[in-house]
């Protein structure tokens, strides 16, 4: 992880200095303005670079650096024969369930993913929708209530796709820096989530 | 474990919330976390990407132009996501801050520091900036009038910035060449909308999901696409297994078909012949199954011409021109021609002839085409039975079934259940579809094929019943189409033809009585096209990436480089492809960089304020917009013009003196800076909806831009973006649009339109939950397909109508079409074998202006690959991780073959993303659209793939 934040660092580094000779040192051409950096007439020219993913299995990859305070973990390792993650099997829990985590060096599925936030719906005999469920907070405004009931050590399910938040890394070289800084709430959370404790800090927004 | 409210109320809500699933917080860790959360600000928002419409909450950090962005959660709050996002919803915290960000506005200029379609681009203040786009659409005007002046618009505006737009271009410049990128994305739903309910935008909402027993998706990939959506199905098929079923139509396997219960691989443009199946399942074999009460109340039965071609150039155009012997025709070469001479007329093909054989068709026989049209005429049930008979299992699977290898017994069997799932007495049952049926040469008849389904069934417009189609873009439905940033459209559902919606839009604007342009067909590929003619001399890019984006984009971005006359402009956060072919580059603030609002694919409103200052010298469009407002006045832009139809445009000068306007009295003063917006106050230090938050639009920022009047920009003094809000509202308020007060949206977490008296709306047409069912139809009424727009037919039969029977209305009902499968204009042959779709995956957002410049997503998806079968590979000699040419009759590219993952095509079709700058698939695609909504068929068209 350390190596990639030098990368990324010296990325930033020059992609400020490259922007900086854009607007101080007088003109650019149009193929330096983009990502593509090749006439977009020309497709001859183009060069397509071969990218790897980690071969490092699953309890033997180095854990990724939270990109922010409580950002969803990035797959360090690799996912081959792990996906698809389909309606009957879910390779992903096998590891990763908070039981079995520790044992096998996987990150625990963090609290927050054994809460459903959302309350269940029903239509009553009148027609209405009712929404039931464990009102645990409400912003200011009095209309948007924030619902969590627990859900008993099983996974919520609306989190049953875990491919949709957290992403494998290639070795691809970002084309751009990105000036972007985290702030963490302590250092611990460089490393882990406690979404279950904060997500509510905020949420009245008009004082 | 349930708590009382006193409880709630008593302890903080980070607490009871751990309790309720038994966990405790250690109090140094409490204490830090505080401290820390001192220095952020948190604040709600709406995420940056799809149509989905999550709500996100931002926290910032740091003072004046050192606050940045340090951290983004799910919105607990917000019904949409409840606290969940996405990959890309979470990396809305990185978007703003690749280090290229444009920073200062950008020239082609020589070395004497004039203006050079050649040169190189060189940095310009913000004031030569407009010089240059003044002195450009003046030089447009005189030329070639109105319509030489263009905008290729966005989905992706704020409902402010499209609005305000909107007011330049067509109350300003009278010109309707202003078309969004979401005539790629929404326009065959809309016709569908339209032509079936009179009215735009869904009839149900997302609740939807969780009341509904089975979920079908029609071409969608909802697990990539819509991902938040996906959870909440996911959610709901799992917590029910055996009930709930899932079923995955696609033309490849995908993540969607992971969840589901059957998958459906058909053949590319025969989700037509499938949806007819299913009808022709329930009038010929399940009669029993037809709600008659509801039907015969609520629906009548429509059918249209079916020869309207493909939205392809037409014969005469001036790049078609002159037709040459080798089969060439102007700018486009023989090969191209092949497949464009299909637009004014061709063979009836052997898969479609059986569907066509009720319109008087037989195969082999040569249908001539007309331009597309929107036209329609009552045709009576037994027609509409009769259009059915054809689509027998037999039929419909032997054309339909997409993957060779697959037995046609198993496949058949599929349809069979597929039918049954939706027949089945009691079952409630959402079809969701997104741009699989819109982007389609047929799309706006297969939109409202899936109507017909579900109003036979009475699955319509009830809590988890319904057709339902899921936009793209973030604000399709709240801008673009509900504001109406379209060339035939006004707000609220309002057409530019229509004189009486003119002259409504013309009060609410305060200007003269005939100033707006009547003729609206400059849509977005119209744009494209009348540049390459030489016509258009002015084009701007908003918040969209027109030369990536759209199909056979070599002519596009040949034309944007040849054309010496032509002014191009782009405004963008970032130097993407639109850019690099500009002549001009305007450097936009970023979507938290500005107030903005955004309107969801289930009609819900959300709105944020400006978290941070914006870059450099970055402005926001709507600031942009305004400013080029303040450049021209009422002599200049009110005076006569002559179409090029002929239609005459008045001088309203005369008109405008008699208003009180005088002939130097600017646009920005009839816009913009009137007595309405003055009386939204500046105001921080009273109003708790701007105190302690940025507005560089309103009242300048500390970065002292120097604006387009060569002075530092001091802000307008007065609330512009609660001034086009209110304004903006106002035409849907009491028509079926109604939109809260500003203020409501600053607090909670969006509404539902129309919103009335202080509620929103769960299911339109509907008169358990839509209050305009009773206002339109009676207190009594169950439901009222209120929609004004084509209420009032002629009537025919399935070959045409029949003028001497008269008009007959339909107040408060909507429409089943008989509509037949009709083959796209190009199919694989023996040499273009294989399909080629396009699309989108889910760590990527359109063309990768933003997600490519995230280290996360870009490392996670660096490159477009080419999804595609291990068998076709090894039919062609290649292997995975190969480098392929992609070709196509227009083009090709560089592609890297993939042959697992997460896209799973059958032989002889391929799928390659469009995010990638260096592998412009737009290039190989073809511009063929929908002829009715012009909307580009990305999804299919013939492409030959070999080894480089």
């Amino acid at each position: 992880m350390k190596k990639m934040s030098k990368i990324a660092l010296s990325i930033v580094v020059i992609g400020i200095f490259a922007v900086g000779c854009a607007t101080t040192n007088g003109s650019v051409s149009d193929d330096s303005l983009s990502l593509r950096k090749a006439n977009v007439q020309n497709e001859s020219s183009i060069t397509l670079k071969k990218v790897n993913y980690t071969n490092a299995a699953p309890g033997e990859a180095k854990k990724i650096e939270r990109s922010y305070d409580n950002a969803p973990p990035l797959i360090p390792h690799s996912v081959v024969g792990l996906v698809p993650i389909t309606r009957n099997n879910n390779s992903c829990l096998g590891c990763h369930m908070p039981e079995v985590a520790a044992s096998v060096h996987a990150t625990p599925i963090p609290k927050s993913h054994f809460m459903n936030f959302r309350p269940t719906e029903v239509i009553a005999k009148n027609g209405k929708l009712i929404k039931k469920g464990d009102i645990v907070a409400r912003p200011n405004d009095g209309s948007n209530d924030v619902f969590a009931t627990s859900t008993h050590g099983k996974l919520y399910a609306g989190r049953y796709n875990c491919t949709q938040c957290h992403v494998a890394q290639s070795n691809a070289k970002p084309l751009v820096g990105n000036t972007f800084k985290p702030d963490y709430m302590n250092k611990q959370q460089m490393n882990r989530s406690n979404f279950v404790n904060t997500y509510d800090q905020g949420i009245n927004t008009v004082k | 474990m349930s708590l009382s409210r006193r409880d709630f109320l008593k302890s903080t809500a980070a607490a009871s919330a751990a309790a309720a699933v038994g966990i405790s917080i250690p109090d140094d860790m409490q204490a830090a976390a505080t401290a820390t959360q001192d220095k952020w600000r948190w604040d709600k928002a709406a995420c940056r990407f799809c149509g989905t419409g999550c709500g996100i909450m931002l926290a910032t950090k740091g003072k004046g132009l050192n606050r940045k962005i340090v951290a983004v959660k799910g919105d607990p709050a917000a019904p949409v996501n409840r606290g969940l996002n996405c990959i890309k919803g979470y990396f809305n915290a990185k978007i703003m801050y690749g280090a290229d960000r444009l920073t200062t506005p950008l020239l082609r200029m020589n070395a004497n520091g004039e203006f050079d379609k050649y040169g190189k681009f060189a940095p310009v203040s913000w004031k030569r900036a407009f010089d240059e786009m003044e002195k450009h659409i003046r030089y447009a005007l005189k030329k070639n009038g109105p319509e030489a002046v263009g905008v290729f618009a966005s989905g992706q505006y704020t409902i402010m910035e499209g609005y305000a737009a909107q007011k330049v271009m067509k109350a300003g410049f009278r010109s309707n060449a202003f078309d969004p990128n979401a005539r790629h994305c929404m326009a065959s739903a809309v016709v569908g909308f339209y032509q079936t309910f009179g009215i735009d935008e869904p009839s149900g909402c997302y609740d939807d999901i969780e009341l509904t027993d089975t979920i079908i998706a029609w071409g969608s990939n909802m697990a990539e696409m819509h991902p938040i959506l996906w959870s909440r199905c996911t959610d709901r098929k799992l917590s029910d297994p055996n009930h709930v079923k899932v079923v995955s139509i696609q033309t490849y396997i995908n993540r969607t078909c992971d969840l589901a219960d059957d998958t459906i691989i058909f053949r590319p443009q025969t989700d037509m012949l499938l949806w007819n199946y299913v009808a022709r399942e329930i009038v010929y074999n399940h009669p029993e199954a037809i709600d008659w009460d509801f039907v015969k109340k609520h629906i009548i039965f429509a059918a249209g011409p079916v020869n309207i071609g493909y939205g392809m150039r037409r014969k005469g155009e001036p790049s078609l021109t002159p037709a040459r012997s080798d089969g060439s025709s102007g700018r486009y070469d023989a090969k191209e021609m092949q497949t464009i001479s299909k637009e004014m007329s061709k063979k009836v093909g052997s898969r479609e002839a059986p569907a066509l054989a009720p319109y008087g068709y037989n195969e082999g026989e040569v249908m001539k085409n007309s331009a597309g049209t929107l036209k329609h005429w009552h045709i009576s049930f037994e027609e509409y039975k009769k259009s059915l008979e054809p689509y027998t299992l037999d039929y419909v699977a032997k054309v339909s079934k997409g993957d060779p290898d697959e037995p046609l017994d198993a496949y058949k069997a599929k349809l069979k259940r597929l039918a049954a799932l939706y027949i089945e007495k009691g079952r409630k049952v959402v079809s969701f579809w997104t741009m699989g049926m819109n982007q389609h040469t047929r799309g706006s008849w297969v939109n409202t094929l899936s109507y017909n389904v579900h109003f036979l069934l009475n699955k319509q417009a009830k809590p988890g019943n319904g057709a339902y189609s899921l936009t793209g873009q973030p604000s399709a439905c709240g801008t673009a189409r509900e504001v109406g940033t379209f060339c035939h459209r006004l707000p609220a559902d309002m057409m530019v033809k229509v004189k009486k919606h003119r002259v409504i839009a013309e009060k609410r604007w305060h200007i003269p009585e005939n100033t707006l342009n009547p003729i609206g067909n400059q849509h977005i590929m119209k744009i494209h096209r009348d540049i390459e003619d030489r016509f258009i001399k002015f084009a701007w890019v908003n918040v969209c990436n027109a030369y990536q984006d759209s199909a056979s984009a070599k002519h596009w971005l040949k034309a944007a480089r040849e054309v010496k006359d032509l002014f191009l402009v782009t405004s963008d956060g970032y130097p993407g492809i639109s850019a690099m072919v500009s002549d001009l580059v305007l450097p936009s603030a970023m979507i938290y960089e500005k107030w903005g609002a955004y309107g969801n694919a289930e009609r819900r409103s959300q709105h944020w304020r400006q978290q941070v200052l914006p870059v450099g010298n970055a402005m926001s469009d709507t600031w942009q917009w305004v400013e080029l407002s303040k450049r021209f006045t009422v002599d200049d832009l009110w005076g006569p013009y002559t179409l090029r139809n002929g239609t005459k445009l008045a001088d309203v000068r005369g008109a405008a003196q008699a208003m009180g306007y005088k002939g130097d009295t600017t646009m920005y003063e009839i816009l913009f800076a009137n007595d309405r917006a003055k009386t939204y106050k500046a105001d921080r230090v009273n109003d708790p909806i701007q105190r302690g938050y940025d507005d560089s639009e309103v009242f300048g920022d500390e970065r002292n831009v120097v604006g387009s009047d060569g002075k530092v920009f001091k802000g307008y003094g007065f609330f512009i973006h609660k001034y086009l809000w209110e304004e903006y509202a106002d035409f849907g308020r009491g028509h079926g649009h109604d939109l809260a007060p500003f203020d409501v949206y600053q607090r909670v977490r969006g509404l539902r339109w129309p919103v009335v008296n202080g509620k929103e709306t769960l299911w339109r047409f509907n008169g358990e939950y839509d209050p305009y069912v009773k206002h339109f139809a009676g207190p009594n009424a169950d439901f009222a397909f209120y929609g004004p727009i084509a209420k009032n037919l002629f009537q025919g039969n399935l070959r045409g109508m029949n003028k001497s029977l008269g008009k007959k209305g339909l107040k408060n009902k909507a429409k089943i079409f008989a509509r037949p499968y009709m083959d796209p204009p190009e199919m694989p042959d023996a040499e273009y074998d294989t399909w080629l779709c396009t699309g989108r995956v889910l760590e990527h957002w359109h063309s990768g202006t933003m997600t490519m410049r995230v280290p996360e997503l870009f490392r996670a998806v660096p490159e477009a690959l080419c999804y595609m079968n291990p068998k076709s590979a090894q039919e062609k000699g290649l292997k995975r991780g190969d480098l392929a040419w992609i070709e196509s009759r227009r083009g090709k590219v560089k592609v890297r073959v993939e042959t697992r993952g997460r896209n799973r095509p059958p032989r002889g079709l391929v799928f390659v993303p469009w995010f990638d700058e260096k592998i412009l698939i737009n290039k190989v695609c073809l511009d063929a659209t929908c002829p009715m909504s012009k909307q580009t068929d990305y999804k299919k068209c013939a492409v030959k793939i070999y080894k480089i």
